[in-house]
């Protein structure tokens, strides 16, 4: 488990699998909104031209035409950048998705700050907080390409409205070959009853890192990830809560509506312990380095150290 | 854009065009004409007709049958609340249910 860090991306591990399914199933179609090759479904484009359909920049009719196809009983697929897939088209994902309960997958690439240098108009900051707004919708967050690929293989299978949010920049493997993904469960990937680190994404590493770190100053850190924000594993979280008394979430988005928010809830109403919330604070950002804009924010093992550190204090 | 992109041939829509809206006359509030040149523009094929002439609405059908290659439009020219003298034309009527009684006289007028 994370002992080889090696580098993964999970958008090509989305558009291999699309393959794979394209193969396995005829009703599996595709649709994107002239960033394919960005979102890798260009791959199952090339193989499948007649089950691929290209929407244009034109998100709010993608969803539209999603939301057909997924009532005549296919298994959609519908792909931009995680900033087109939700806000610009939010009241077709809400009425023509998530009310009559279609079997829509969207599938977001380039989610959080780590688009970089295309600025604060291409960094989703807010798409988890509106995924999970959604009455009905899964959300899923996969922390690399082993858990992408597995993750996309459960949405098909599973009915109903999906987000799933993948991102632009490469990221650090966490799971081995053998890792098997759970809908709705948290991961344990590492044990420590002095606080819990809960991350999901491309936070999942920096968590691991951070829990290290902590770990050479006698601190030990349970580390969750938590691919699944909804439905969330409440479970987890009051375990985490009753065993450690301390808990850190750690996401690449706004503190407001996504996993921090979302723990939080479950928290409060069930075990209440001093928490922190390792994220992005009600501020659009910059363009810069994927890394900067990461420093800059303290999305990194020395903020969720600093976060660990600020709680410690406060549990009692 | 798409549905003519896509060259949806069985694919009709209906323009029910009574030219009003919450706020008053679309002409008023924000001017959607020409409607029948936007349409077309968007390489549909457009069929304009008297909404509530039965005949026409049936030929319009038959027609959008015949066209090949691209989806047509048939833009439904309607007055709205027609038939009911109080509620011809009558924005009241938007978005507000009929009382029991004005159901019971807009039921017999149209008798």
């Amino acid at each position: 488990m994370g002992k080889v860090m090696e580098v993964s991306s999970t958008r090509e591990a989305y558009g291999q699998t699309l393959v794979s399914l394209g193969k396995e199933n005829p009703d599996v179609v595709v649709l994107d909104a002239d960033l394919s090759k960005s979102t890798r479904t260009v791959y199952f484009a090339r193989e499948f031209p007649q089950r691929f359909f290209e929407c244009g920049i034109a998100e709010q009719n993608m969803m539209g035409i999603a939301a057909g196809l997924a009532a005549c009983g296919k298994i959609v697929f519908a792909s931009s950048f995680a900033v087109f897939a939700t806000a610009r088209c939010f009241d077709q994902l809400r009425m023509s998705i998530a009310q009559p309960r279609l079997n829509v997958k969207v599938v977001a690439t380039h989610g959080g700050v780590t688009v970089g240098e295309d600025g604060f108009s291409h960094q989703a900051i807010e798409d988890l907080a509106l995924a999970c707004s959604l009455p009905g919708f899964t959300v899923v967050v996969p922390a690399d390409a082993t858990e992408t690929a597995q993750v996309i293989r459960v949405a098909a299978g599973t009915p109903g409205p999906f987000y799933i949010r993948l991102s632009r920049q490469s990221t650090l493997r966490v799971h081995s070959n053998g890792y098997q993904f759970v809908l709705g469960k948290a991961v344990s990937l590492r044990q420590g009853f002095d606080a819990a680190i809960i991350a999901t994404g491309v936070m999942v590493p920096v968590a691991l890192d951070a829990a290290k770190s902590l770990s050479l100053h006698g601190i030990e850190c349970r580390v969750l990830n938590m691919p699944t924000l909804k439905p969330l594993d409440a479970e987890a979280v009051i375990l985490a809560a009753q065993e450690t008394g301390a808990i850190v979430t750690a996401e690449e988005h706004l503190q407001q509506g996504g996993l921090g928010s979302r723990v939080a809830q479950v928290v409060v109403q069930n075990q209440p312990v001093p928490m922190a919330f390792v994220a992005l604070h009600d501020a659009y950002t910059h363009s810069g380095k994927p890394e900067e804009l990461l420093d800059l924010h303290e999305l990194t093992p020395a903020g969720i150290e600093k976060a660990v550190r600020s709680i410690l204090l406060k549990k009692r | 854009m798409a549905a003519a992109h896509f060259k949806l041939d069985n694919l009709v829509a209906i323009v029910d065009h009574n030219q009003q809206q919450i706020d008053g006359w679309n002409a008023d509030v924000m001017n959607i004409e020409p409607l029948t040149e936007k349409w077309r523009a968007f390489g549909w094929e457009v069929i304009d007709i008297n909404g509530h002439d039965f005949h026409q609405i049936l030929n319009a059908f038959e027609k959008a049958e015949r066209v090949k290659g691209r989806p047509t439009v048939v833009i439904a020219h309607t007055v709205k609340g027609k038939g009911v003298s109080f509620m011809e034309n009558n924005l009241e009527f938007h978005g507000t249910a009929p009382t029991p009684e004005q159901a019971k006289a807009a039921l017999e007028e149209l008798a």
